[in-house]
């Protein structure tokens, strides 16, 4: 087993530097000079030169990867052009906001695809499974930020059950930083409150980014237990005599669930960029939103650092799935060492 | 007579597919008395799975029993509520299946799997050491290893090794009826005589009333006393072993036995022509008729009545 997971981490690590090498490469290939972009139009060609030496942008491409590499392990990502601070004191303010909200997200959707899925697996051709069944259609075609969008109306705007944006109401204070998760903060500094408000506050964005995913999973555990019901080694169990709970939640679920557990681990990693648009709607002070305005203002070492995050939450996720399939599956356990 | 264990009356059961329901067991009628040994043959596709499927109800989803009754020890299986149903997994019937590997649950050690039949069995009590009882069970079935095996997982074992396992478990309470569905068809020629061998010293030893279904005619020679053939949902000739082999009557029968190589040569035989027929559209009157020899009219206007030849021998075919 440790050697399995020693295995995937070395792999995930290769992964990770090329795909450094690869952004940072087409980064600055792409048409658009960033001085430029940064700069007034009346900006003396000379200053223009002076700055992009002062950030190494007149070096070959080879010797500005070695430089963010050196400055990377010093924990600096690179001056932004677009915010015109350093990208890791945006990444430490922005980057908390969108994993808390993925992390809600993530809990809404793993519950709720396991509940649905099951729900519908256990029976099979019944109401409750067509009733299931639309919902998934649903949400599998309709993008979040539709449902992002009817939430807020519905739920904010006409019910008034949730704030429409933002992640505090105003007033509440954000809580001392120490982590930069303001729900971590909260908890640190015994502000329950604040705690509540912002979980209220995030709510309608989260669910919105869980749905589509979470109706996807929950399919595919459905069909899983629909294949898995029809083996042998299920009508045995049940000729031995177990009880109906035992053969379905112990023996039958366990094999339905593993093509779920993977399809999941790729729907939480995605969230990060599948959240622009909810970011944006719920005006929620995320990472996404903060990105994708850099990106479209070519702002490199945005760029580079945004991508690698993405990389890295892909990477360990991954790994999580790999780790946790594995240890549904002794088959991949005792074959992968 | 001894005493009636299983009575199979009139059954009819069939699969829902796409294309419509089909009609795979058709007016079936099979009895196994105390302590009687019978053998099942025909060839795949001919509902013998289904049958033994339908006798303790673990039938597929899609499955559909029609009409006719099962009845156990006096009481009509199909009409059984969920706790008889239990009762009957538990303590009447057991069941070797057909493909270990298939059957025994690839993501669970034996032990677990084990510990649950002993413990739902409620044979054993509260207090019951489920290790050692399941290393007692294993020694019974001659599983070389067994402190090995019970902490393996099934695709660690051998495919004769899991088949032995198997048979442990369908010992794990002490049954009336035991199934065997074709036991032996997924091993290794070199395992299959014997786990043959361990099925028959079990059937000796304990005195169970016995099915065994099987498409290899010499090994249910050996076993059983009587012999039921089926052909497409149906029983078409029974007789006591020796007659069937010395006397066959209906034409399926005298193919069947005549399909199997024999040692002393003579070539491959011709098998019978055609196949088991589509079941959403069965042939109407004797299900044999369109691959039959001697066909004839009346085949296909009326199905066949089951006919006392000799002593112990019935046959359904119009020529008789």
């Amino acid at each position: 087993m440790k050697k399995y997971i020693g295995k995937r981490l070395f792999w995930a690590l290769v992964a990770l530097i090329g795909l450094s090498i690869f952004i940072f490469y087409f980064g600055r290939i792409i048409p658009g000079d960033p001085i430029r972009m940064m700069v007034s139009p009346q900006t003396p060609d000379h200053v223009v030169e002076e700055l992009r030496e002062s950030l190494a942008l007149d070096q070959p491409v080879y010797t500005q990867y070695f430089y963010w590499m050196r400055n990377v392990f010093q924990g600096d990502l690179g001056f932004s052009v677009y915010s015109r601070r350093s990208v890791t004191a945006d990444v430490q303010q922005y980057l908390p906001r969108s994993l808390e909200l993925i992390a809600y997200a993530a809990s809404v959707q793993i519950v709720g695809s396991f509940l649905l899925g099951i729900f519908a697996g256990s029976n099979i051709d019944k109401w409750q499974d067509h009733i299931t069944r639309l919902f998934s259609y649903i949400g599998v075609s309709v993008p979040a930020f539709v449902f992002a969008i009817i939430f807020q109306l519905v739920f904010s705007q006409n019910l008034g059950w949730f704030p429409t944006s933002g992640s505090l109401s105003e007033g509440v204070a954000t809580p001392s930083r120490v982590t930069g998760f303001i729900g971590l903060d909260a908890l640190f500094s015994g502000e329950f409150f604040t705690i509540g408000n912002y979980i209220w506050h995030a709510t309608l964005p989260a669910v919105a980014l869980a749905i589509p995913g979470m109706e996807q999973v929950a399919r595919m555990i459905r069909s899983g237990m629909i294949t898995i019901n029809q083996k042998d080694y299920i009508s045995m169990a049940r000729g031995y005599g177990l009880p109906e709970r035992t053969v379905r939640f112990k023996y039958l679920l366990r094999p339905s669930i593993i093509p779920g557990v993977t399809v999941l681990g790729m729907q939480i990693a995605m969230m990060l960029g599948n959240a622009f648009l909810v970011e944006l709607i719920f005006r929620w002070p995320g990472f996404s939103r903060f990105a994708i305005n850099a990106m479209l203002r070519s702002d490199l070492n945005t760029i580079v650092a945004t991508v690698m995050i993405v990389g890295i939450m892909f990477a360990i996720i991954n790994i999580v799935v790999d780790t946790l399939v594995a240890y549904i599956d002794p088959r991949i356990r005792y074959s992968g060492s | 007579m001894t005493k009636k264990v299983l009575e199979i009356k009139d059954l009819n059961v069939g699969y829902e597919t796409y294309r419509g329901v089909t009609d795979v067991i058709y007016d079936l009628n099979m009895e196994v008395h105390k302590k009687e040994k019978i053998g099942i043959i025909g060839e795949s596709g001919c509902g013998k799975t289904t049958t033994m499927k339908t006798i303790n109800r673990i039938l597929p989803n899609n499955a559909v029993i029609k009409d006719g009754e099962v009845n156990f020890n006096g009481n009509d299986v199909l009409k059984m509520k969920k706790k008889e149903l239990m009762k009957l997994r538990r303590k009447n019937v057991s069941m070797i299946p057909q493909d270990p590997t298939a059957s025994l649950n690839p993501l669970f050690k034996v032990k677990t799997q084990m510990k649950d039949i002993l413990k739902y069995s409620k044979e054993h009590g509260e207090d019951i050491d489920y290790k050692e009882k399941s290393i007692e069970l294993f020694e019974s079935v001659a599983l070389a290893d067994p402190e090995r095996v019970y902490e393996s997982y099934p695709f660690q074992l051998s495919g004769g090794m899991r088949q032995r396992v198997c048979i442990a478990m369908s010992l794990a309470t002490p049954k009336d009826l035991m199934i065997a569905d074709e036991p032996t068809s997924n091993l290794d020629v070199t395992i299959q005589n014997q786990v043959l061998d361990l099925i028959g010293k079990i059937l000796e030893e304990r005195d169970l009333s016995a099915i065994l279904v099987s498409q290899a005619l010499g090994t249910v020679k050996k076993f059983v006393d009587k012999i039921y053939v089926i052909y497409a949902g149906t029983v078409i000739e029974i007789a006591e072993t020796k007659q069937l082999f010395d006397n066959p009557i209906h034409p399926y029968t005298v193919g069947l036995l005549e399909a199997t190589p024999k040692l002393t040569g003579g070539g491959f035989s011709a098998g019978i022509a055609g196949q088991t027929p589509d079941y959403i559209d069965p042939p109407s009157g004797c299900r044999f008729q369109p691959r039959c020899p001697h066909y004839s009219n009346e085949c296909e206007n009326e199905k066949p009545k089951m006919i006392k030849v000799e002593k112990d021998h019935y046959v359904a075919c119009w020529r008789s």
